[in-house]
């Protein structure tokens, strides 16, 4: 298992496309990915999961990854998240 | 029975017309168990009504994307994710396998789960994500039931929809033609229904909770969107009154509209430029809209602040070739460099604490001391003036030294990238910020050095009068129209006018219809501001005498109190 933190520096948030986009990439790794954010944790491949996370923006959350892939999961989903900007 | 009820206005506008009420048919499913050997049967029940809502779905996309723009087909492609999403399907199917549920009451129950999740959200927006859940809900337990969808797409006269909510599905396949206005009991000012009636520009109330209560179909019903008021039965007097306060409004409207093209231009042929301030290419929809002829005021800090990194030449010049371009050479854009520090972080730069930001290590006192950035700034934005008509402004500038070290710089990026063969805007003009007492004060000397000055009344108000007008019990003290401010309003103009050069203003004030005549009578050549008030400001320029604004001007100057200032200035104008 991998894990890395990461802030969200998109002025809305994880809002409706990003978090659609994010859970189209979650889906081409194998590995699980969770992110965590304040006491909530949810399932990086489900847009309900990510939406109701409640992330705004300067949320510091935590991605973790875990399966065959994780590393290479890890270091996208924190690439694409700390990239937004809309 | 006349029946009144309040909402949140979100959509400009009265309607008054019969009601036609969009009450959904409730489907309740039968809570019955299913079979021992049921789930199998349920199970693809279930499979098979999703499939149909995604290509249902599909199909909207392209509807939407034609009739409505990207922005509504935008709504669709979210929800086709959420019928893709495990958690649905799996909330679903754990329904009909482990709480042997048919697919029907399995569906219906697993969609108010998971909207559940989303009413308890802090962010509004977010919140009301929850119709969206709903909507698409709605549509699988439609494909697995075969219930109808109540359709507004052929209304037969004008009519006002009420609805609790609408979801996007509806609003989708609505008879705009027809519709007049909205108001539904739920929803706020990020809802579904918000966003589609402002595009059509419909009248809409939301929010309006127990207005459903009152309509049943058919009644007369007035939708007062300016003030988010509702009147359902109306007497014969309020209708009166309405359809008056209607035709004002689209007077208004129409007016603002036709004002778009004129020049703003006194009664006696004076002219001014009014411009917009924007804080991205985002903005500049809203400034052609609104007929901007320039942007007085680009503020770069966005570009620095939603980023992860300091922004690169290439992702800067992205930015500023798109607006300039977008704005076209006969339209000038004034871009500020980085004005950061003070109030205005970064993400990923930790500014060191200081007991007086304000009067601390921020915007050009920055970029001196940083080169690099300031050279990386400034070399984006004059290879970005080749593809329309940028102009260079310097903010904080307290000092002649400051602005010709900051030229200085500008100078060393010009020669780097003639060296490099790198097209740029040659004649790019350079001003700066007027925003602090010792400028004004130097204007006379700063003025034989720049094209331009540009005025702002924020920061000016606050240093001159020595107010934080973020701390709220000294806010009553921040005030632009105190004379002393207005005589540095007053200076600085003067001084460009002596050397051949123009004043314009991008603070607060220029925007403020207290202050149009007062800053047209000083002799201010531009005023730049959030676009939505250029028609406002435009029409009371179009309305003054120049030579009635100049005594005004005076007399304001020689005022002894803000109070006396505001008595001259003459109540807050109106359209």
């Amino acid at each position: 298992m991998v894990e890395a933190n990461v802030q969200v520096v998109n002025k809305t948030g994880l809002h409706a496309r990003p978090a659609s986009n994010l859970a189209g990439l979650a889906k081409k790794f194998k590995s699980r990915i969770t992110l965590l954010h304040e006491e909530k944790s949810g399932d990086a491949k489900s847009i309900i999961r990510i939406l109701t996370l409640d992330i705004n923006l300067g949320s510091q959350i935590t991605v973790r990854a875990e399966g065959e892939d994780e590393k290479e999961a890890l270091a996208a989903v924190v690439q694409f998240i700390s990239s937004l900007s809309e | 029975m006349r029946f009144e009820c309040r909402g949140i206005p979100v959509s400009d506008g009265i309607a008054i017309a019969r009601a036609v009420v969009l009450r959904p048919v409730e489907i309740t499913p039968d809570p019955a168990e299913i079979a021992p050997d049921g789930a199998e049967a349920e199970l693809s029940r279930f499979s098979e009504a999703l499939a149909a809502a995604k290509e249902q779905i599909e199909a909207l996309v392209e509807s939407a994307a034609e009739r409505l723009g990207e922005q509504q087909a935008e709504i669709f492609r979210a929800h086709l994710s959420v019928l893709e999403d495990p958690v649905l399907e799996e909330t679903i199917q754990n329904k009909i396998t482990q709480e042997r549920h048919n697919a029907p009451y399995a569906i219906a129950e697993g969609i108010k789960e998971i909207a559940a999740l989303f009413q308890q959200l802090r962010d509004p927006y977010l919140q009301e994500r929850a119709a969206d859940i709903r909507d698409v809900g709605r549509r699988i337990l439609e494909n697995a039931t075969g219930a109808a969808r109540v359709e507004l797409s052929c209304l037969t006269e004008d009519c006002i929809v009420a609805a609790r909510d609408l979801t996007p599905s509806e609003t989708v396949s609505m008879d705009f033609a027809h519709t007049l206005g909205f108001v539904t009991e739920l929803g706020g000012r990020t809802s579904h229904t918000a966003i589609i009636s402002r595009s059509m520009e419909i009248p809409a109330v939301v929010g309006a909770a127990g207005v459903l209560e009152g309509i049943s179909g058919g009644e007369t019903v007035i939708l007062d969107a300016l003030d988010g008021c509702v009147v359902v039965d109306p007497t014969a007097a309020e209708i009166e009154c309405y359809e008056g306060k209607r035709r004002d409004f689209l007077r208004r409207r129409e007016a603002l509209a036709a004002l778009r093209a004129l020049p703003a231009q006194t009664r006696d042929g004076k002219r001014f430029e009014l411009c917009a301030n924007i804080g991205g290419p985002g903005d500049l929809a809203g400034a052609v809209k609104y007929g901007a002829q320039g942007v007085g005021l680009y503020r770069t800090e966005f570009l620095y602040m939603n980023n992860t990194h300091f922004p690169s030449e290439e992702e800067q010049f992205a930015a500023y070739r798109e607006v300039t371009a977008e704005m076209g050479a006969q339209s000038p854009v004034i871009v500020r460099t980085l004005d950061i520090g003070g109030d205005k972080d970064l993400p990923y730069y930790a500014f060191e604490r200081e007991d007086n930001p304000f009067l601390g290590w921020r915007a050009i006192r920055m970029c001196l001391d940083r080169r690099d950035l300031f050279k990386t700034q400034l070399r984006a934005i004059l290879r970005a003036g080749v593809f329309g008509k940028l102009r260079i402004m310097f903010p904080m500038i307290i000092s002649l030294e400051e602005l010709l070290a900051a030229r200085e710089i500008l100078e060393e990026c010009r020669k780097e990238l003639r060296a490099e063969g790198v097209p740029f805007q040659e004649d790019i003009e350079v001003g700066i910020m007027v925003e602090t007492p010792a400028a004004v004060m130097m204007a006379d000397v700063l003025a034989a050095y720049v094209d331009f000055f540009s005025i702002g009344t924020n920061d000016l108000t606050q240093y001159t009068l020595a107010v934080d007008r973020g701390n709220p019990r000294i806010a009553g003290r921040y005030d632009p129209l105190h004379p002393a401010v207005l005589r540095s309003i007053k200076r600085v103009i003067d001084a460009s006018h002596a050397a051949g050069k123009w004043t314009g203003m991008c603070g607060e004030l220029a925007g403020d219809l207290r202050a149009a005549a007062l800053l047209a009578g000083m002799g201010l050549d531009e005023f730049s501001m959030t676009a939505s008030s250029i028609p406002s400001v435009k029409k009371q320029l179009r309305d003054l005498d120049f030579s009635d604004a100049r005594a005004l001007a005076e007399r304001a100057l020689a005022a002894a109190t803000a109070d006396e200032v505001r008595r001259i200035a003459g109540p807050r104008g109106h359209i």
